[in-house]
């Protein structure tokens, strides 16, 4: 009985960190928004893997796997960051995806905004 | 949980490999190392994101109120009470109560294919807006340099997940067929323990997309 209340535990904690990452969400903090909404993210999983992945149960291989993952996640979007921050903005890929250059957009002219050509003297 | 009792092998052919908790050992290191390469499939995809965000932070600001929040965090409770199912099926099936354990895999089941009803509004929701992926793009009220970015990344993120959700769904079914059939016991239960880790992946994945796609 007692593990099913574990369960249980760990699922209201769940459901509980869902609604403040929600509520958080809806005073529209900005980047420290972006930062807490993760935060939130990784420490729900944190709760999966360890008590519903059974990663608290088996110790070694598992956890050093888990480990590495999130190691590995961490260079990869951290190394791609990291460069394209440092990058000079003239370097940054504009993308061939201007919307006047779609031709199911053609049609859509009149809402897409558009600078004004300067004024002559 | 490794078990004393003497048991049948995790698959009958694994009998000559060393003793039942052993055998179990490798295959929970061989469905770890599985999920770590499906990890590193989505990790391709939030890359992208992270790296198209940083070029366009004010798009992917404004994304997000394109998007139904109502829905998406709809989903986010769907998922993960359907992960608390799954976890106390485990439970269960530890205990000899194969048939409750077969009951509450089916209810994740069922929860899996609310999920994809609920996403299903909000992909025919955007269909009709013309708010699709790559040159298809033709959301007029988001008509930004970036914004089919947003919208592409959106559809391919959100759609391999619902693939997986897809998998995730028929795995379970299939355990709960097993649990109900007797196929599992106190001390044999390491496939029903792997097809659930399989799923909470998928609530896993989600539980970034969330914020991602439709909060910050």
């Amino acid at each position: 009985m007692a593990k099913t209340k574990g369960v249980l535990l760990v699922g209201v904690g769940l459901l509980a960190l869902t609604t403040l990452s929600y509520l958080l969400a809806q005073q529209h903090l900005g980047r420290p928004g972006l930062v807490l909404a993760l935060a939130i993210a990784a420490t729900k999983v944190g709760l999966i893997a360890f008590f519903y992945m059974h990663l608290s149960e088996r110790p070694g291989g598992p956890r050093l796997v888990f480990a590495t993952s999130f190691i590995f996640v961490v260079i990869l979007v951290g190394l791609v960051l990291a460069e394209a921050s440092d990058r000079a903005r003239p370097t940054m890929p504009p993308g061939p995806f201007q919307p006047l250059l779609l031709p199911a957009l053609q049609g859509a002219r009149e809402v897409t905004p558009h600078r004004e050509p300067p004024r002559g003297p | 949980m490794p078990s004393d009792a003497p048991a049948r092998p995790v698959v009958p052919q694994a009998g000559h490999f060393g003793d039942e908790p052993a055998r179990q050992g490798a295959a929970h290191m061989g469905m770890w190392v599985f999920l770590a390469s499906e990890v590193m499939l989505f990790t391709a995809l939030f890359t992208a994101y992270a790296l198209y965000r940083l070029a366009y932070p004010e798009v992917f600001r404004l994304g997000r109120t394109h998007m139904d929040v109502t829905l998406g965090t709809l989903n986010t409770y769907v998922l993960v009470s359907s992960s608390i199912l799954v976890a106390l099926a485990t439970v269960a099936v530890r205990r000899g109560r194969d048939l409750m354990a077969g009951a509450l895999l089916m209810g994740a089941v069922l929860l899996g294919v609310c999920f994809l009803v609920i996403k299903g509004a909000e992909y025919t929701h955007h269909f009709h807006d013309k708010a699709l992926p790559g040159a298809h793009y033709a959301f007029t009220k988001f008509a930004i340099p970036g914004a089919n970015l947003y919208f592409t990344l959106y559809w391919l993120m959100t759609g391999i997940h619902a693939l997986h959700v897809v998998v995730g769904m028929g795995v379970l079914s299939v355990m709960a067929f097993r649990a109900m059939g007797g196929s599992f016991n106190a001390a044999y239960h390491t496939p029903l323990e792997l097809g659930g880790m399989y799923w909470h992946l998928v609530d896993v994945v989600w539980l970034f997309l969330w914020p991602l796609l439709y909060l910050v």
